[in-house]
């Protein structure tokens, strides 16, 4: 901590209470959110993703009203019914049919709507990331404050956890995890477990489990460099407790940082579960997870290529997308810091 | 400059040496088959394809059952059945040597026989209640308890390969020059390399006693797990034999330099409910709700475009030609029915309303496709269902109180063909028997069995066997949605393969590699 006078502290104190000095949290916010939408506006390429990756949000939100069909309904080939001896017809299903008006994406080889399941997937290859970054973040965050700003056998205790924590690499840990987790969680068959669904709990846990610590480690950092400045030794000096001088003086001074952190987690979870979709431990069937339509589809590919690429030009544009816009985040962060 | 020659030479050498293995390596013919890893080498109770294929290559049995079904002398030369059918006398061939130079003799074949009954092995599900003794240095005499029309295809098992006398823990490795030495066997090819979850190779037996009509020097057992993977590894030419591909597979197999083999077999996938005490299918309404929730005719369009047969709700199927016949009990696909069955069993707003029941699927060939056809299907007879697919490894793992495949409400589990109908009968069916999976006891259907494996008039036999035929459709715990034809493919210079029916019997002994 660095030796600040009596004299130096009276006056700084006064300024404080003017107001100059530390202005309130929702006003530096709203400063830092109207700046940054401002600069983004003069990226093309960034302001570009941040639509792209706005109207994937609201497909989550809204794809599944928005999809023609329900995501595991069959749709029949009226080529191929069977009518039985009680009088009833049944056809079987319309399999791997290309491209159509009817089926703009195609049909995959179980006869669903190619176009409608890549709608109503995008409620759980984009809402889940968006669940479990937030964990992450928020579990990241209020760690990474704590430590950074506490300091001591603390912060060195945690860090060392954590480091334990991501040497190990990712998609092992999450291999370990899940196949330890959802078995557990099915075998118990508790309501909400069932509800929810097995995976769909694991792989928020193992999320938050991947990206608390990268978070924290960021935020971390911050802190380290915030500690120590006047509007917070004025803070302590008010006798704020420390949740009020992480929560109200450190923490609007990461957000910045904060919120290129998460966008990059989140493109990341994105792309976790998504290959974990593929490798069939993510999304369960029927459930149109997108990596679980590319699964799904490979056995496909050469007889019904359709049913593969759009699942995968999907995951490829959002993820794409998001970095993107974590880049162009990025810059603004580096020009921001610049000017000041 | 000076150079001295020395060095030089040596480099020659070297170089002239490695060129020499090279050219030898070049001239052999090495067959690979790519295919899941074994988990369970012990041959007496390693039971899946990779398990049986990996046995099937180093040991040898007293009688085999070839890709058409029939029995044929391995070991044997002769066997004579006494006239009241509860002596059996088999007689071994002469000068047949193991892997280690060692003789082979009546003590091997009466060890074998009672480490079978020690460990319990699936062979007994067959062979029945037996003794064993040589009776002289080549022959050996059983003593049955009962008559037992199936004890020449119990001799010829999955699990009935001879090992040699002392062998307490066959397939172990062991250290150094040692490594192999437990992996002992009469059969064509001799262990030479295993790294386990990696590969394995077999190297032609020099003093192999039997006709080798191929030209094949080694076999490669080349271990991967992810079928796509597979497929790719056949088509860039890494290994010249795949087998147990998923049907809608083939479309991809169909190209140039590729021979895709289709066969009819008995293979099938049990949809089993679990009917002992306070198990899900423990009312019989349940059961049968099940069965006319399931639409089988439109599962084999839309699975197998219609190639496949339907089922009867038991394992005795099309191969046997002398006891399959369409039973009249079977169930037409009936929503309504169920829905109404459910209701009088208790469940006026069906089966797994509140919390979906789940349906653990051996995620093997189509199985994960067939249970989402299922789940739309059984909505439609007012049950509800979650899939949770399962690595095959993981579905069969563990002791048999917490293997899930032997344990869960509901689940498919694939079970591949057999020489004869009776095999499934005993194995998963009678109760108490070592894979009864869904925890099915019916005393009549147990009496039907026994009554069945004494029979050996082929007539007779049908009748009983159309008589448990009835009991599966009207109160048994499975459903037997078809039985699937089993698809194989291989490099196209291969030629001489014969995939068997149950693709670890494959016999590699007439493969010829190269045009």
């Amino acid at each position: 901590m660095c030796a600040v006078s009596s004299s130096e502290i009276k006056n700084v104190v006064q300024h404080s209470h003017e107001g100059e000095q530390s202005p309130s949290r929702l006003a530096r916010m709203a400063q830092a959110t109207r700046h940054f939408l401002r600069q983004l506006a003069q990226q093309p390429v960034g302001f570009l993703a941040f639509w792209v990756v706005v109207l994937y949000l609201a497909l989550t939100l809204v794809g599944s009203f928005l999809a023609p069909y329900a995501f595991d309904t069959i749709q029949s080939d009226p080529a191929q019914c069977v009518t039985r001896a009680n009088g009833q017809t049944r056809c079987a299903a319309l399999q791997n049919a290309p491209p159509s008006a009817q089926y703009p994406f195609g049909t995959d080889r179980n006869g669903r709507d190619v176009f409608s399941r890549v709608l109503h997937g995008a409620r759980f290859t984009i809402g889940l990331p968006i669940i479990a970054t937030f964990f992450a973040v928020s579990l990241g965050t209020f760690i990474g404050l704590g430590t950074g700003y506490i300091g001591g056998a603390l912060d060195e205790i945690v860090s060392r956890v954590f480091d334990s924590l991501l040497s190990i690499p990712t998609l092992v840990l999450a291999l370990v995890t899940l196949s330890t987790v959802v078995p557990t969680l099915q075998s118990n068959a508790n309501p909400f477990v069932m509800s929810v669904g097995a995976t769909n709990i694991a792989l928020i846990i193992v999320i938050t489990l991947l990206y608390t610590p990268i978070v924290a480690r960021v935020i971390r950092s911050a802190t380290l460099g915030l500690r120590d400045r006047g509007y917070v030794e004025i803070a302590k000096l008010r006798g704020e407790s420390t949740l009020y001088i992480l929560l109200n003086e450190i923490l609007p001074s990461v957000i910045p940082a904060l919120a290129v952190e998460a966008s990059l987690r989140f493109s990341y979870a994105i792309f976790l579960v998504a290959s974990l979709g593929f490798l069939g431990l993510g999304a369960q069937p029927p459930i149109p997870e997108w990596g679980r339509l590319v699964l799904d589809a490979r056995a496909t590919a050469s007889t019904a290529p359709h049913a593969l690429w759009f699942p995968i030009i999907a995951i490829a544009t959002l993820i794409i997308s998001v970095n993107l816009l974590s880049d162009a985040l990025q810059r603004l962060l580096r020009t921001s810091n610049n000017t000041q | 400059m000076k150079i001295s020659r020395q060095p030089l030479i040596v480099m020659l050498t070297v170089a002239l040496l490695s060129l020499s293995a090279m050219w030898t390596m070049a001239q052999e013919t090495v067959f690979r088959i790519g295919m899941v890893a074994p988990v369970t080498l012990d041959p007496a109770t390693g039971s899946n394809d990779p398990e049986v294929l990996f046995n099937r290559t180093i040991y040898s049995y007293l009688w085999d059952v070839n890709a058409e079904g029939s029995l044929v002398p391995d070991l044997a030369s002769d066997t004579t059945f006494s006239e009241d059918g509860l002596t059996a006398v088999v007689t071994l061939r002469d000068g047949v040597l193991f892997h280690d130079g060692s003789s082979l003799t009546s003590a091997d074949v009466v060890f074998t026989y009672n480490r079978l009954k020690e460990v319990g092995s699936p062979a007994l599900n067959l062979l029945g209640e037996y003794e064993v003794s040589a009776t002289g240095d080549l022959e050996v005499t059983f003593t049955l308890a009962r008559p037992n029309a199936d004890f020449a295809f119990g001799l010829a098992s999955n699990w009935s390969f001879v090992i040699k006398d002392g062998t307490t823990s066959p397939n172990v490795l062991g250290e150094g020059d040692a490594q192999f030495a437990s992996f002992n066997g009469t059969g064509a090819f001799i262990l030479e390399s295993y790294n386990p979850n990696v590969d394995a190779t077999f190297v032609k037996n020099p003093n192999y006693w039997g006709e080798v009509t191929g030209n094949v020097d080694r076999v490669q057992h080349i271990y991967i797990e992810d079928q796509q993977a597979q497929i790719d590894a056949l088509k860039t030419g890494a290994v010249d034999f795949i087998f147990k591909v998923a049907y809608d597979r083939l479309a991809d197999l169909t190209v140039d330099g590729i021979t895709t083999i289709v066969k009819a077999t008995n293979q099938h996938p049990v949809i089993r409910i679990r009917s002992d005490e306070g198990a899900l299918g423990e009312d019989v309404r349940v059961r049968q709700a099940f069965k006319y929730a399931t639409d089988r005719e439109l599962l084999n369009i839309n699975l197998f475009g219609g190639i496949a047969t339907i089922g009867n709700n038991d394992p005795i199927g099309p191969l046997y030609a002398d006891f399959y016949a369409p039973n009249e009990a079977t169930q037409e696909f009936d929503p309504a029915k169920s829905c109404e069955l459910l209701a009088e069993a208790g469940y006026p707003d069906g089966l797994g309303a509140e919390t979906p029941i789940q349906f653990y699927i051996d995620d093997s060939f189509n199985y994960v496709q067939m249970a989402e056809f299922l789940q739309q299907d059984w909505a439609e007879g007012c049950i509800n269902v979650e899939i949770l697919p399962r690595n095959p490894g993981d579905y069969y793992a563990g002791a048999d109180d917490v293997a899930e495949w032997l344990n869960v409400d509901l689940a498919v589990t694939g079970w591949g063909s057999r020489p004869v109908p009776q095999q499934y009968l005993v194995e998963a069916y009678r109760t108490g028997a070592s894979f009864n999976e869904s925890h099915w006891s019916d005393a009549e259907l147990d009496a039907l069995i026994d009554e069945a494996s004494q029979i050996t008039d082929l007539e007779a036999r049908a009748a009983v066997y159309a008589q448990i035929s009835t009991i599966f459709a009207e109160r048994g715990s499975v459903i037997i949605p078809f039985f699937a034809p089993i698809v194989g493919a291989s490099t196209s210079n291969i030629s001489g393969l014969d995939m068997h029916p149950f693709p670890g019997r494959t016999d590699v002994r007439g493969v010829v590699v190269g045009n």
